[in-house]
């Protein structure tokens, strides 16, 4: 006995044959088909196993809500697990397969923990698997990840690519149903922007005016704040094959909502209830009036309200045989027994289906009788009816929770969410006639399911409140109802209806779980769009990088920036080209893109005064011209960075900050002019992009720039000497500015220009450098020197440091008031036994140290009672081979002693000696060389 | 002088780099404000509008903040004036599915979107200021980020369903 | 036989002890002798000790008070919802000792050394999994930073590892290593970290406490705190006036609101914040990963959900929701990492408040008020602290003094400027 396809009906469309796979096997069906339908109407039964229990499962419903028919859709990395066989729209050559079970759907292994079940109840697991110790992880706990879960992620990265795209409109219509479609054309024809979301295709073709933009086989999801709904568009999962995006997110600003998502309809629980055959009313009148299909042959009715009764003539005008109606309530309505009549079927009133007979599929059903006694029915189909939910999940997400109307034995919306209404079932309205509150048969013997998807049982509800689990959020947790893919669609009102009869309350009373977004599950490449990959975040690059691609050089991301690391030729590695580099800064001259380093623009009456509050030193006596180092405190005290700034008029200054706190540094001084000091005449804005900027450095850099800058402007020592700055112009009259400053400690500048002129500067410095041996270098060359000097950067500007632990502390003023200056002072920042910055090299020149080590007194355990500090940067520098920088407790009393440097997850373990971290030149004549 | 290089994106109907132009940032002090204005001779915008002033274009940029389109003469004593022809990339969408690429990538109502409107935002991840140009639509990003935006835009054109 | 085994597992303690064994005798007997899990206890008049908050910190509390400071007295814990309502109810169960700093370190893996002693100390499977987890690095600085941390763990006796990129891909081979924004260089691996399940967590300590004596009161909001002569006396809740010789505030993202009824400004802010679960799927992930270039990181449940999550919403809120923006960028980050999750559903997202703290770091101390004491500022890390936290406040209630290893936490600090900031953010709650 199975399900077959109607001769007519359906708005299927008969002339277009579908061929596809279930399980290897071949099946044909038509276009418009679900997988669910044309599977039934070959006469399929059989769609899965259960989680738990792996019991044989069927279709139980024929929309969203389907907890039973879950499938792997697709092959290889398309493979699609979890996939509603009543959501997927068949194509031609599609292929599914069942899953959570063994070798085959028929003969699965795993049955046997269906009989095991007594001993795998609800919460079974908190209370056992702890013995032996060890067991749990190496035994029990790979045996329930095996058996948990269903479907399998193909392991492979999605083929598919997604996008996402934001609408706006007045009114966000839910449901293209008969009042969502009603609702949208009200609001168009009073001159509103309307979009109307349907989860289905469009079988129906909705007369809607022009203006209402319909997003068909879109699912709105979740509701947020500020008017803001999310919806998934479905664009190619019903064809074969697309390059177009597979999905689409849909962010929707709608001033107000419309929900006319109708209602759910909900079982009645009873022994066995699970078997294939088992279904909603509904959805069996779905699968006849939609797709042209008999799901069975002979349809026992099991219903409690009047709703339910539009069946009987469905089937009998299709032509399907009705054993019989089973009526909860005493006494059915008189259209049910003439509609019952008519098809030949008897009604059984004030009576009980106690059980669903059959092993693999429902062959008759077992009922009690109102007199008393039972009876056998023989059966293939039984729909069963216990009432409808208004679908009512999404005005919920507020935390606005349902209220029960006793009146129709349902939850209906309570609060809304800011600017939603909800209209005709959604509501309440229109469902329930006549409707007796029935959720279970009563505890009669066997599994009577309410969440078919989880296993959970009407007997696990007493069990939770036996065991204490009492409030109905317990009681999901404790028996996981509700928290499968389906999230208890189906099952939650009979649930919390079967706990308010255990505990003896009032099905209001017990509420309801919280609703939260996804209403239905979506794909997580879907909410990433296009973000993946290459594209997760955008690059910036510098002006020059054409130029230094060109050359050969090796790129590293710092931050969203890619820079050139180093430019290795042939043979070398990053140490070799990185050294080589070096070498040739310190000995003849090197350039260098500096572009990505923060350059802020300030300008105004109260310019200096500006940077007198938020830099630690002096700014006033800043002469034009020059340049000066800055240090900046955060708000706290601690050291948040630090550059140079120049001032190039009386109230024109230009700040540089490190690359990585070029945003911060910006959107704290904007705080400060903005907040803080409104009162100061002051601008500020960033040049970073405007300005490409090159360091030409070594002891040759004037020799090349001289042949670039365009007379009369003075180079030489006297004019131009160190920490100098100036307007100029370049190669024939570009337009540039000149800095004087060095962070290799050589004799060095910054050249900037318009960046579009960046490109070619690179290549002119090239040809003037070229008879002096001038090369290009990059990150690592400049960490390596800049660490050779003691400057402090990134891994010491960590944002735990403050002045003193840098040795800046003679940058704080005395004088006057500026940021972080009296949080810097709080007792624990000026403790001598801080750690503060010094130098390290190691006592055995083989030994090579590595930042992230820690520094441990020589001769202490190795114990972090004993920890003195860490090495923040390492360098190997090819004149002095291996130094650091380090941050060690009481440092510049330390002078001169050696520590151990102790880095056992890399399995360094050896001594170094405390120096000064400025290794190299300490008295800086090299700037004048 | 030196070549100049300009971003250079491959030929598409409806999304190119936009005709070149000076840029410059006019920020006005708190107490100057008054007398730029009575210097340009004009009421500067307050809010993200733009406005046409002299042959050049007046785009605000934040609090007290333009971007100035063009050559018109900035009285620099009674405000910041700071050259970014060369800081900022701007792209042009053009053509019938303007609005559809910039739904995706754009979180504004852009559909709606006034001829006289600036908008301050997010594109992909980037930071943009979004206007107009007749029927077209400019986006301005941080030069840096020139080609990250480009591509979004492509990538955003190459599935179009005329869905307006 | 089999009854005459199970009533000598009945001596044993004086309620239902939990084993197979019981398990199996229970199925045979219909479960019908399952007793609940704990007393639904009415409130008393007064008590030695009343914790309020009924969650993870307050449960854990309750137990080792009720455990290890027994001289104490009688003690409640009133709730103000059901039990185990709060983050504890819904968090993404990840247990690590992986922390950088002296005051924090040595907490966690007190902390952790409890978690591996659990099933047995409560009697209660706590799924305790020490499947490890990789906070993976994109740089060279980066490595650096976690090269620093992982001696930092081992100079404390926890246990850490650092991988290159080839060892990394040989473990977890499905991470995208080769068309990736931040390429993948390797990892800071903690072998003994994990997950357990949260729920039981918060049951095993309720049922623990319970045994022992600890009235459970849920359903009970405390609306006013009494205080005379700047100590503290007494609690008003919804269900009556109870006096208490000490009063324990243990409620994470309400702190701020129940501090306040005591007259204090704590220096927190609650922000929300989102995680997510996706459909079951069969084994896929068998660790816990730490995107190190974005806001993600990933797990995966024994009931096959993959529990993920990403980066505060990152403004102030009471709401226990939070917005698309941080879905979106958290799938993006999951997305950048693991382009296999492209067809895996997300199933679930859920909302909690997070008690963040001036420097990232948790209190647990005395307050101004006599006899008062918080437990707070877990910003979003507060489950793997559950045992210790519950261990070390105990103790602190019960002798007036720290425990060692959290005298560091004390609410002083932040004026002295004795900072744990593991980021080195700053006085910025919403950037911890």
């Amino acid at each position: 006995m199975s399900g077959y396809r109607l001769s007519q009906g359906g708005v299927i469309d008969r002339a277009r044959t579908v061929n596809f796979k279930f399980d290897g096997k071949s099946y044909a069906g038509f276009a418009g088909d679900t997988l669910a339908s044309a599977l039934l109407a070959s006469g399929v039964k059989l769609f899965g196993r259960s989680f738990k229990y792996h019991r044989p499962r069927g279709v139980f419903a024929s929309g969203s809500e389907e907890p039973n028919a879950l499938v792997e859709l697709r092959t290889g990395a398309y493979r699609e697990p979890n996939t509603r066989a009543t959501m997927a729209e068949i194509f031609e050559g599609l292929e599914a397969a069942s899953q959570n079970r063994g070798v085959s759907l028929k003969y699965d292994p795993l049955a046997v923990n269906n009989w095991l079940s007594p001993f795998l109840v609800a919460g079974f697991y908190y209370k056992t698997f702890m013995w032996p110790s060890g067991f749990w992880e190496k035994i029990y706990e790979p045996m329930i990840r095996r058996a948990a879960g269903l479907g399998r992620n193909a392991g492979m990265p999605d083929p598919d690519c997604y996008e996402k795209t934001t609408e706006f409109c007045d009114v966000l219509v839910i449901g293209g149903g008969a009042d969502g479609a009603a609702a949208a054309i009200a609001a168009a024809e009073a001159g509103q922007r309307v979009i109307l979301c349907d989860e289905n295709a469009p079988l129906y073709a909705l007369q809607l005016p022009e203006s209402v933009r319909l997003f068909s086989r879109t699912t709105v999801l979740g509701v947020y704040d500020g008017g803001t709904y999310a919806a998934l568009e479905r664009l190619t999962d019903h064809l074969p094959s697309s390059s177009a995006p597979r999905q689409r997110l849909v962010r929707i600003i709608a001033k107000r909502s419309v929900l006319a998502t109708g209602a759910l309809e909900r079982p009645i629980a009873f022994g066995h209830n699970d078997l294939p055959g088992v279904m909603l009313s509904r959805a069996v009148g779905d699968y006849v009036t939609r797709y042209g299909v008999a799901p069975g042959r002979n349809v026992l009715l099991y219903l409690n309200n009047d709703d339910a009764a539009s069946l009987i003539p469905t089937l009998h005008g299709a032509g399907v045989k009705l054993a019989g109606v089973v009526d909860a309530r005493p006494r059915s309505s008189d259209a049910l027994y003439d509609a019952a009549r008519a098809a030949g079927a008897p009604v059984y009133a004030g009576a009980a289906i106690i059980r669903a007979v059959g092993a693999m599929g429902v062959k008759g059903a077992r009922i009690r009788l109102a007199a008393g006694g039972e009876l056998s029915l023989p059966c293939d189909i039984i729909a069963v009816s216990g009432g409808f939910n208004p679908n009512l999940a999404l005005t919920s997400h507020f935390d606005g929770k349902p209220v029960w109307d006793e009146r129709i034995a349902a939850f209906v919306p309570g609060i809304l969410p800011p600017g939603m209404e909800v209209v005709g079932k959604a509501a309440g309205q229109g469902i329930n006639a006549n409707i007796l509150p029935v959720f279970h048969s009563g505890y009669v013997p066997g599994k009577s399911f309410l969440d078919l998807q989880n296993d959970v049982t009407v007997k696990d509800m007493k069990l939770a409140e036996r065991e204490g689990f009492a409030s109905v959020e317990h009681m999901k947790r404790y028996t996981t109802l509700g928290m499968a893919t389906d999230q208890g669609k189906t099952a939650n009102v009979n649930a919390i209806g079967v706990l308010a009869e255990a505990l003896g309350r009032g099905v209001g009373e017990t509420g309801t779980t919280r609703f939260r977004p996804p209403y239905v599950p979506v794909a997580i490449g879907a909410l990433a769009g296009a973000h993946t990959g290459r594209y997760f975040r955008p690059m910036r690059l510098t002006p020059t990088h054409g130029w230094a691609k060109e050359l050969g050089a090796v790129f590293v991301e710092t931050g969203p920036w890619l820079r050139a690391q180093y430019f290795p030729q042939p043979g070398e590695d990053w140490l070799s080209a990185a050294q080589r580099e070096v070498n040739t800064v310190r000995l003849a001259v090197g350039i260098c893109d500096v572009t990505t380093l923060g350059k802020i623009d300030i300008q105004g009456p109260d310019a200096a005064v500006f940077l007198e509050r938020v830099y630690t030193n002096s700014w006033k006596t800043l002469a034009i011209g020059k340049v000066r180092y800055g240090l900046m405190l955060r708000e706290d005290g601690m050291v948040m960075d630090d550059g140079t700034t120049a001032r190039l008029g009386e109230t024109h200054f230009v700040m540089t900050t490190t690359t990585a706190n070029a945003g911060r540094v910006m959107q704290h001084l904007e705080f400060c002019a903005q907040i803080l000091w409104p009162e100061l005449d002051v601008a500020m804005i960033s040049v970073t992009d405007q300005w490409g900027q090159i360091a030409v450095a070594g002891p040759k850099s004037t020799a090349t720039l001289a042949k670039l800058v365009d007379a009369p402007f003075d180079l030489s020592d006297e004019a131009f000497p160190y920490m100098a700055c100036g307007a100029l112009t370049v190669y024939g009259g570009v337009p540039a500015r000149l800095f004087r400053i060095s962070f290799s400690g050589e004799r060095a500048y910054e050249l900037a220009v318009p960046a579009r002129f960046a490109h070619a500067l690179a290549e002119k410095l090239m040809e003037a450098g070229a008879e002096y041996g001038i090369a290009p270098y990059g990150t690592e060359a400049l960490g390596i020197m800049r660490i050779e000097k003691g400057h402090a950067a990134g891994p010491e500007l960590n944002g735990q440091t403050t002045a003193h632990d840098l040795g800046l502390h003679k940058l704080l003023s005395k004088k006057k008031d500026f940021i972080g200056r009296a949080m810097a002072a709080r007792p624990a920042l000026m403790d001598t036994q801080r750690q503060t910055m010094v130098g390290l090299k190691p006592v055995n020149e083989r030994d090579v140290i590595r930042a992230g080590s820690h520094l441990l007194p020589v001769g202490a355990q190795a114990k972090a009672e004993n920890d003195l500090g860490h090495v923040t940067s390492a360098a190997r520098s090819p004149t002095l081979g291996s130094i650091a920088l380090a941050l060690l407790a009481g440092g510049p009393a330390r002078m001169g002693e050696t520590v151990r440097v102790y880095d056992p997850i890399r399995g360094g373990d050896f001594e170094a000696v405390v120096t000064s971290p400025v290794h190299y030149d300490p008295e800086g004549k090299r700037l004048h060389a | 002088m030196l070549d100049a290089v300009v971003p250079a994106f491959a030929p598409h109907p409806f999304i190119s780099l936009a005709a070149p132009r000076r840029i410059r940032s006019l920020a006005a002090y708190k107490s100057t404000l008054p007398a730029l204005e009575a210097a340009l001779g004009i009421k500067l915008p307050t809010g993200p509008k733009r406005v046409g002033h002299q042959g050049a274009e007046i785009l605000w940029n934040g609090p007290r903040q333009w971007l100035v389109m063009g050559e018109l003469d900035l009285p620099a004593e009674h405000a910041a004036v700071t050259e970014q022809t060369d800081g900022l990339c701007l792209l042009t969408l053009s053509g019938p599915y303007a609005v559809e690429i910039l739904k995706k990538v754009l979180r504004i109502d852009i559909a709606r979107f006034a001829a006289d409107e600036v908008a301050i935002t997010t594109a992909a991840h980037i930071s943009v200021r979004v206007w107009r140009e007749g029927e077209n639509f400019i986006l301005a990003c941080f030069r840096s980020f020139g080609e990250a935006l480009h591509h979004a835009l492509m990538q955003a054109s190459e599935t179009l369903t005329g869905r307006g | 036989m089999c009854i005459t085994l199970f009533n000598y597992q009945e001596n044993l303690l004086p309620a239902m002890r939990y084993s197979f064994l019981s398990v199996f005798t229970q199925a045979l007997r219909g479960h019908t002798g399952w007793k609940p899990a704990w007393r639904k206890a009415e409130p008393a008049p007064s008590y030695d000790v009343v914790i309020i908050g009924g969650g993870g910190g307050g449960l854990a509390t309750a137990y080792y008070l009720a455990k290890n400071h027994p001289e104490v007295g009688r003690i409640a814990v009133v709730e103000k919802g059901w039990l185990g309502g709060g983050n504890i109810g819904r968090n993404t169960t990840i247990i690590r000792s992986n922390y950088l700093l002296p005051g924090n370190e040595p907490f966690y893996e007190f902390s952790m050394k409890l978690w591996e002693g659990l099933e047995r100390e409560l009697n209660y499977n706590a799924m305790v999994s020490q499947r490890g987890i990789y906070n993976l690095y994109h740089s060279d600085a980066q490595r650096d930073a976690f090269a620093r941390r992982g001696n930092a763990m081992l100079l404390h006796g926890a246990d850490a590892q650092l991988l290159d990129k080839a060892q990394l891909r040989r473990e977890v081979p499905y991470l995208n290593y080769d068309n990736a924004r931040f390429p993948v260089q390797g990892a800071l691996v903690q072998r003994r970290a994990g997950t357990a399940r949260h729920d039981a967590v918060a049951w095993g300590y309720a049922r623990g406490a319970d045994l022992r004596g600890v009235d459970l009161i849920e359903n009970c909001e405390v609306t006013r705190i009494f205080q005379e002569n700047g100590k503290v006396t007494g609690v008003e809740t919804t269900r009556g006036t109870i006096r208490a010789g000490k009063v324990a505030m243990a409620v994470a993202g309400s702190s701020s609101l129940l501090a306040a009824k005591a007259g204090l400004r704590l220096p927190i802010e609650s922000h929300a914040l989102q995680a997510f679960v996706t459909e079951g799927l069969k084994p896929l992930i068998d660790t816990v990963i730490t995107f190190g270039a974005g806001h993600f990181y990933i797990s995966q449940s024994d009931k096959g959900g993959l529990v993920f999550g990403g980066d505060i919403d990152g403004y102030n809120s009471y709401a226990q929701r939070g917005n698309l923006p941080v879905v979106e960028d958290v799938c993006e980050g999951g997305m950048a990492l693991m382009p296999m999750l492209g067809r895996t559903r997300l199933l679930r997202s859920w909302g909690g408040i997070m008690d963040m703290s001036m420097d990232g770091s948790p209190i647990i101390d005395k307050t101004p008020v006599d006899n008062l004491f918080i437990n707070a500022g877990w910003c979003y890390g507060g489950f793997k602290a559950t045992p210790a936290s519950g261990f070390c406040f105990a103790h602190l209630v019960a002798r007036g003094e720290p425990h060692p290893v959290a005298a560091a936490y004390r609410l002083g600090r932040f004026a002295e400027g004795r900072l744990i900031d593991e980021k080195g953010v700053g006085a910025q709650p919403n950037l911890h």
